[in-house]
């Protein structure tokens, strides 16, 4: 793939999966500056990896396992700096695709915030295992899907995403 | 059977996402940040041997051509890493998690190596200074000796500073992956694919 094809490509790609990168990194990366250097090196990653996809799998799942594995890096070499930053509603972006009324109340928008807001926080207190698994789970992935961008069985994506539930009802004070 | 919990979460999951730069912008950024590194190394390696074919032919004493060797293979050495190094730096993007945290523990591993066969490069290079300052005493005297002798100071500390930092960031990279390893087979029931 010449570059300038390849460019158009990533653009188009990033542009529709933006929203899905940019929640998967904050559910791995709170503080905003290393969040922006995260999907930076997924987008290059991505980049890298453009040519080689043959749609073997969804675009998305190609994606959101090049974003997976770079997360895991950004972990590895971050995770011991100090300092965390948790987003507030008014830092949140609304995604346009997934409100289905054209004009919500400005109050309905703000809860709607708020609550997406407490769900990420919560998810990235979650142990990685299981935050892996829900994060892949919310952004539309089926079993086999994420058995694949993990490299488990379904079996054990299956048990992953019940106990990651169960923690997350816990955590967001919901009773099931 | 339709998971009515999992489809509220996903639903409040998706309504909001903090704010992202043009993300082809950065990764056009890094590209051009990863091209000036690379082509930063390889300027530097050049000059060096530059460097090292001038003091070979230009002043041509026994101790200077020791020096110009010493240069050379230590240029080519670093210059040969550089070229592994990125050429696996975003290996195994594409394979699964499992697999991308085996491999990244592998080349962390392999680093860990290079480093300390750096440590071992460095004790020779200390052994050769002692030798062209031998050669340098024999032949010369003491005249020029304390300037020499400050440059390499200077020089291995700086060396063994480099190397000290990266062994310990690389340690503790190690450390982490081989924890995030544990945590994630810890949780594995049914094994993996």
């Amino acid at each position: 793939m010449r570059d300038a094809n390849r460019d158009r490509e990533l653009e188009r790609v990033l542009k529709t999966h933006a929203a899905a990168l940019s929640r998967l990194a904050a559910s791995y990366e709170s503080r905003p500056a290393l969040r922006e250097e995260l999907l930076q090196d997924i987008a290059f990653a991505l980049w890298r990896a453009l040519p080689s996809f043959r749609g073997q799998a969804s675009e998305k799942t190609f994606v959101l396992r090049i974003a997976t594995n770079r997360a895991l890096s950004h972990i590895a070499t971050r995770q011991t700096e100090k300092g965390t930053h948790n987003f507030s509603a008014a830092e949140m972006v609304c995604v346009p695709s997934a409100v289905p009324d054209p004009a919500p109340r400005p109050d309905e928008l703000a809860a709607r915030m708020q609550t997406a807001l407490r769900l990420q926080q919560a998810v990235r207190e979650l142990p990685l295992a299981l935050r892996q698994v829900l994060v892949l789970a919310f952004e539309g992935l089926s079993h086999d899907e994420m058995a694949r961008v993990l490299g488990l069985t379904a079996g054990n994506v299956a048990v992953r995403l019940h106990r990651g539930k169960g923690l997350l009802r816990q955590a967001l004070g919901e009773t099931s | 059977m339709k998971d009515q919990e999992l489809d509220r979460w996903t639903s409040a999951w998706r309504e909001g996402a903090p704010p992202a730069s043009d993300l082809a912008c950065m990764a056009r950024r890094e590209r051009r940040l990863l091209t000036i590194w690379i082509a930063f190394d390889w300027i530097v390696g050049a000059g060096l041997l530059a460097f090292a074919a001038w003091i070979w032919f230009a002043i041509g004493t026994p101790v200077m051509r020791f020096a110009a060797a010493g240069i050379v293979l230590l240029t080519i050495a670093v210059l040969a890493f550089t070229v592994v190094n990125w050429r696996g730096s975003l290996a195994g993007d594409r394979a699964s998690a499992v697999d991308f945290l085996g491999l990244a523990l592998r080349r962390s591993s392999a680093r860990l190596r290079y480093i300390r066969f750096g440590w071992w490069v460095l004790v020779a290079d200390l052994v050769v200074i002692a030798g062209a300052f031998a050669l340098e005493i024999r032949d010369e005297g003491m005249a020029r000796l304390p300037g020499m002798l400050a440059a390499a100071m200077v020089a291995t500390a700086v060396a063994g500073a480099v190397l000290l930092w990266w062994g310990r960031r690389e340690r503790r990279r190690a450390e982490r992956l081989a924890t995030m390893q544990q945590a994630l087979n810890a949780d594995m029931e049914g094994g993996h694919e």
